[in-house]
This record gives C-alpha cells, sequence and structure tokens, in this order.
C-alpha cells in the first residue's frame, strides 16, 4: 500500500499552505526527527500572522504535525503517537499542537491538539 | 462484599439503594435505577446525576419534566460501587410480565395489604384533622360539650371524609418480590461485560477524579458528556469519545473533523483517551480501583478546530 505523499512533499504542502494561504511567517521544518511506522516525522514551526486563540497572550510559535487523511490506509496516528510527539519533538511546557489533515483533494484543514484535558477556548 | 471507601471522601455517607434490572433471557436490557428521593439527592452531591426517567402513564408523551426512577449509568454504578456508596439490590426482569404474573397469583393478597395500608393512612389523617379542629374551635370560644365527648353531627364527618386524600408512594411495594440472591461481584462482571469495557470506566473513573460530572454522551455524540460542575449550573465543556487502544488503534480523522467540528458551534472539546497497559485489565475481587497508579495510566488528548483552514 502506497501513500499518496511522502513525508517531506507532505510537510512542503503543508509549508506552503501556511505561508501563502494562511499568511504564516517564519514557517520552518524542524530538524529533531521521530521514527515512527518506517516514516521519520518532523513538524513545522511558524507564527501566525495574529494570535489563533483568544485565551493566548500574544502571537506564539506553533508546532504543526502535518498528517494525511489516509482515509483508506491504516492511520498511524495513535495515542502512543500524539505522547511520543509531545514528549519528543515539542519543547517542555507547549501548549498544543497543531494537527494540518491533508486530503488528497488538496484540502487542508487543521485542528489544535491539548494534551490532557482541556477547557474550550472562550469566544 | 468488602467495600473500599476512597481518603478524602465523606464516611459518613449512608450507602444507597441500586436496583439492578436484569433480564436474563434478553441479556442487553440493564437499567440501574433508584426510587429513593433521598438517596438521589445524595448522589447528587457527590457528583452522580445520572437521568430522570419517571413519568405518568397518563402521561407518557411529555418528556421534559420527569421523575423518579433516576436511571444510572453503567460506569456511574461501578464508581458508586467501588467507593463503597452502594448496595446493589438486582431485580429479576423482565418487570412487566412479573408485575402481570405476581398480580395474576396475588390479587386478593395485595388487595387487603393496600386496603389495609390505605385505611390506615386514612385514619392517621382523620385523628389529625380532628384534632385540628378542635383546637382551632377552643380558640374561637366555641367548643362545646357535645364536640368535646367527640359527638360530630354527619355533616362534619362527611366533611372530614371527603378531605382525605390517598398517598401514592414513590417505589412500588411489589418491588421487593422480585430481588434476587446474587453476589455482587458477579452483578459487576455482568455489567461490565454487557453494557461497558473496563478502559470505560477508567476513563469514566479519571475524570470524576478532575472533579467532572458526566453524562450520557450521545446528544452530542460521544461516550460521555462532561460537565465543570453541576449540569445545572454549567454548560459542558467536553465530548468524551469511547476509549480507544493505546498501541494499536488509530484514530479515526473524520471522527476526530466530525466531532471537533461540531464541538465548535457547542463549545465542546472533542476528547479522544486511552489506557496504556497491554492487557485490558478486568476487575478482580480485590478491585483497587482508586490506586493513584492507575490514574496515570490514562491517556487524553482533547481537540477542537483551529479556527482556520
Amino acid at each position: 500500500m502506497s501513500a499518496v505523499y511522502n513525508r517531506s512533499e507532505i510537510e512542503e504542502l503543508v509549508r506552503n499552505n501556511l505561508l501563502q494561504f494562511h499568511l504564516w511567517t517564519e514557517v520552518t521544518v524542524a530538524t529533531e526527527t521521530l521514527s515512527w511506522k518506517e516514516s521519520n516525522i518532523r513538524l513545522l514551526t511558524g507564527r501566525p500572522p495574529h494570535k489563533l486563540s483568544n485565551d493566548d497572550e500574544d502571537v506564539m510559535t506553533e508546532y504543526v504535525l502535518p498528517v494525511e487523511m489516509s482515509q483508506y490506509k491504516t492511520s498511524y496516528l495513535t495515542l502512543e503517537f500524539l505522547d511520543k510527539i509531545f514528549d519528543n519533538l515539542c519543547p517542555e511546557n507547549t501548549k498544543r499542537l497543531t494537527l494540518a489533515i491533508i486530503n488528497d483533494d488538496g484540502t487542508t484543514v487543521f485542528y489544535f491538539v491539548y494534551k490532557g484535558i482541556h477547557k474550550p477556548k472562550k469566544n | 462484599m468488602e467495600t473500599t471507601v476512597v481518603e478524602g471522601e465523606r464516611k459518613d455517607f449512608e450507602p444507597v439503594t441500586i436496583n439492578i434490572l436484569i433480564n436474563k433471557d434478553e441479556q442487553s436490557t440493564i437499567s440501574a435505577l433508584v426510587f429513593d428521593l433521598e438517596d438521589i439527592k445524595k448522589l447528587r452531591q457527590i457528583g452522580i446525576c445520572g437521568i430522570l426517567t419517571g413519568t405518568l402513564p397518563s402521561a407518557s408523551q411529555q418528556n421534559t419534566f420527569l421523575s423518579i426512577p433516576l436511571r444510572l449509568m453503567v460506569e456511574e454504578v461501578l464508581w458508586l460501587h467501588f467507593n463503597g456508596y452502594c448496595h446493589l439490590r438486582p431485580l429479576n426482569g423482565p418487570i412487566s410480565q412479573n408485575v402481570v404474573d405476581t398480580i395474576k397469583t396475588r390479587a386478593e393478597d395485595l388487595y387487603t395489604t393496600s386496603i389495609a395500608r390505605i385505611e390506615f393512612l386514612y385514619e392517621l389523617q382523620r385523628q389529625y384533622k380532628r384534632e385540628e379542629h378542635l383546637k382551632k374551635l377552643e380558640k374561637l370560644g366555641l367548643l362545646n360539650k357535645n364536640v368535646k365527648e367527640g359527638q360530630e353531627d354527619n355533616l362534619n364527618s362527611k366533611l372530614l371524609e371527603s378531605s382525605l386524600f390517598v398517598q401514592t408512594s414513590n417505589a412500588s411495594s411489589i418491588l421487593q418480590d422480585f430481588s434476587m440472591q446474587l453476589d455482587d461481584k458477579f452483578i459487576i462482571n455482568w455489567l461490565i461485560s454487557n453494557s461497558s469495557s473496563w478502559n470505560n470506566y477508567l476513563l469514566f473513573k479519571s475524570l470524576k477524579d478532575q472533579k467532572y460530572i458526566l453524562a450520557p454522551g450521545s446528544r452530542f455524540g460521544g461516550k460521555f458528556i462532561a460537565y465543570p460542575g453541576d449540569p445545572l449550573r454549567y454548560h459542558s465543556h467536553l465530548t468524551v469519545q469511547n476509549a480507544i487502544d493505546y498501541y494499536n488503534e488509530p484514530i479515526d480523522m473524520l471522527s476526530l473533523i466530525r466531532g471537533s467540528r461540531l464541538g465548535t458551534t457547542v463549545k465542546k472539546l472533542w476528547v479522544v483517551g486511552g489506557v496504556k497497559g497491554d492487557i485490558e485489565e478486568e476487575p478482580s475481587t480485590e478491585v483497587d480501583s482508586t490506586s493513584k497508579e492507575k490514574n496515570g495510566r490514562v491517556s487524553f488528548f482533547s481537540i477542537e478546530w483551529a479556527a482556520f483552514g
């Protein structure tokens, strides 16, 4: 079973999306890698043009994990994987991880992942 | 069975009675019901809210103002049991058929008992009302000899009779007839294997330890919804999904997107959790579900839409 994209293609796709479509700045592919199910997982870091949640003090560096929707193939996004990402790829006290889910139709959607139980954001 | 009381919890808590309706032929039907209003109040104080389900046969369509019995989730029953907050009373189901049978076989007996009960209640009311009446007359200075000796006229006693009321008790008195002798351990195992999983209970327990109050979550597409306090005072914050396997079960992306997107409009986070550990733990005789180690083994992630993209 072959993936639609390989890891570096996914990273590039999300990076372009963040830079060109959502006007983020300083978007770079992080150097730390995590070996997981025959892939080397890397995060993207970047700064959004405005703060992303009313609970944030100010604009902060966001950590983005690009993943494929992988609707039809065995996904690797388990709870263990998320724990490993938080433990190995994020600096300590990272508030949240942003999941960038890409589909093969060109859609990219973004979801926040908080470790543990978190309160809904204020509107 | 020995009960363990959580450290720091109220030790003076008088255990409540939970009726567990067991249908041996159709094992899927499980109801954990509480009939006593005082018990329901006590449960609410410790953050167990359940769902009120009682209605009147004549108004079965209305479902906004329901009354006792209170129906509990299986996880709530397990939590109450492991913390020594309840007695379990297994009832032999199906109840409706059993009620019909009981009424057929014990009709005369039931009739005489209920007549006696109503007569007894009437007599109490008569006494009370006569005394009140005499006091009133005395106060008004209208007390004469006839009244004192209890020679009331017919009219007065007719009035008295028509003012008596029938008190309906909350719990059926024949419910007792259906209780069975079953070991608590058997009931608990039966509850877990038929309608939940031990891992779901561990998620429930972990959230309960974090002072959340949980309710059934199907209306928001989850296993539970979690309130930060009493549901009458707070909106719920979380939609908690069924426990997934920590190591081998991937989070379904479409479910994640569906759940988190729905969460955006109803101000809830979509929560997915699992239990670290190779095998699913079954409760043994000495279930020490209060140990801190076990709590540390539950892993949650809260997910919400990033509000862009």
